[in-house]
């Protein structure tokens, strides 16, 4: 018999940490106020040992999930990401263009989305052309795209559903549901499958659109 | 506990295991804490004295969000030097300056002289001749084999009489400082100092979170915080409220506010914010 470990999309630490990231936020940065209470002696390690350990897991997961990503659609577009500032954004965003030395660069980004009580993997595309460029696209892309997945959602006509994109208005395309025994390779096959349908439906239309 | 599935290849019997991830031991204490914890960093809200309606904070209008500039740099620059050049018509006068020299006592990498030298030609200044803010000034810098223009953010000049200071803010929002840009900032500063007899240049560098520059000379640069920033423009504000730019500041320190609220910056403490804004920390 073979012992098969699976390693879990969202570990332990990472779970609770989107449960109670507020207040893990504050006492993070506030740790000396744990003095005014009497609390387990080994309580203070023990925060900021599950603390850093829920950061590594998110860059862990993000920078698995987009590395993987890239790799599936090398064949219809080539993605740079930017893995800079994951654990302040809780996702990685990059640049998806197709191959060539004048190609257009579109805006990309893989993002953990917490926002609804539910953990969530958010993709985004914000093709170039400012917001004439998205509606473009999204006119063109969603009766292709309706037909096989789920429908396209331009964030700046439903700001109520998507407050954390009013800044920077995208395209969300696909938006996977993680639950605490979704493991990280099923997310990961799950996504990479939907990411090369999109992008190699999408990026015939991107680059007549430039 | 395990699952155990027979494999479609060979029959072979496979046990799915999640005991290698299962909870730690720090996160079982951490939880069974955790409530008291709660408790805690809520009487800590308390503690802080709530604002009223009229404050910034709780505005929902702002000036650049409805730009979508937000987090434009160049922006925020212009602002600040607007916001610090007595000159303009805003009716501030030195204020501003003068309160972000006075909140920079006791920080890292700043000496009471230094400070007391600046607060004392600002006391001497003739405003409209004698301070110079220069927002994206850019220097000519020649070298042996090309020349370069390097851009300070905020460079202001201080006269008075014989004596002189310079202030150069560098602003940072999203981006970081490429290898050699405060190096190179530096530079400018000594060689401006050369030429005008004065002290210490004060060197700060702006950040939404405050955090140490990683060029630059250790021990030159002066980290502040854009909450530590938004408290002395609050208190601006509130002393200056029926000057002409009164209504403009209130609008801009609004957008400070969004832009450094918690859906801007995830990690981010709301406690460490709010006690920067209210002048509670340090």
């Amino acid at each position: 018999m073979t012992r098969k470990i699976v390693r879990p999309a969202l570990s332990k630490e990472l779970s609770f940490y989107l449960d109670h990231a507020n207040e893990a936020d504050d006492l993070y940065e506030n740790i000396g106020i744990l003095s005014k209470v009497n609390l387990d002696p080994r309580f203070e390690t023990a925060f900021e040992n599950v603390y850093e350990k829920a950061y590594k897991d998110l860059r862990h997961l993000i920078t698995h999930l987009s590395n993987h990503v890239s790799a599936r659609v090398k064949r219809y577009a080539c993605i740079e990401w930017k893995h800079r500032n994951v654990e302040k954004e809780w996702g990685c965003w990059g640049y998806a263009r197709s191959k060539g030395r004048r190609a257009a660069h579109h805006w990309t980004g893989i993002y953990l989305d917490h926002s609804k009580g539910l953990a969530r993997m958010v993709l985004i595309l914000s093709p170039s052309g400012g917001r004439g460029g998205r509606r473009l696209f999204v006119d063109r892309f969603r009766p292709i795209w309706r037909k096989k997945r789920e429908r396209l959602v331009l964030t700046e006509d439903h700001p109520k559903d998507w407050p954390e994109w009013e800044k920077t208005p995208c395209i969300v395309y696909y938006v996977h549901e993680l639950h605490p025994r979704s493991s990280l390779n099923e997310t990961c096959s799950a996504t990479e499958k939907v990411v090369e349908q999109f992008f190699r439906l999408a990026m015939p239309i991107l680059n007549k659109m430039n | 506990m395990p699952n155990v599935r027979t494999s479609a290849k060979g029959g072979r019997k496979t046990q799915t295991d999640h005991a290698p991830y299962s909870c730690s031991s720090d996160l079982q204490l951490v939880k069974r804490q955790w409530p008291r914890v709660t408790r805690l960093l809520s009487q800590e809200h308390q503690t802080l004295p709530s604002l009223p309606r009229w404050d910034p904070l709780h505005q929902h209008t702002d000036l650049l969000s409805p730009l979508s500039a937000d987090n434009d740099e160049v922006l925020h620059t212009r602002a600040l030097a607007y916001l610090l050049d007595p000159v303009r018509p805003h009716g501030f006068d030195i204020d501003l300056l003068r309160r972000i020299i006075r909140r920079l006592r006791g920080m890292p990498n700043v000496r009471e002289r230094q400070l007391n030298g600046i607060l004392r030609l600002l006391g001497r200044t003739k405003r409209e001749r004698e301070i110079v803010v220069i927002p994206e000034y850019r220097h000519l810098v020649k070298r042996a084999k090309k020349q370069t223009y390097p851009r300070t953010d905020i460079w202001i000049e201080i006269h008075a009489g014989r004596s002189s200071r310079l202030i150069v803010i560098e602003n940072k929002i999203e981006a970081r400082e490429s290898d050699l840009q405060l190096t190179s900032y530096e530079a400018l500063a000594k060689e401006w100092r050369k030429k005008h007899p004065s002290g210490r240049p004060l060197l700060i560098f702006l950040t939404p979170d405050g955090k140490k520059p990683r060029s630059g000379t250790a021990g030159k640069w002066v980290a502040l915080p854009y909450a530590e920033l938004a408290g002395m423009l609050r208190r601006t504000w509130v002393a200056h409220k029926s000057a002409p730019g009164g209504e403009w500041l209130r609008l801009y320190l609004a957008s400070i506010l969004r832009q450094n609220s918690r859906s801007a910056s995830r990690r981010a403490s709301q406690i460490e914010f709010l006690k920067s804004y209210l002048g509670h920390k340090r």
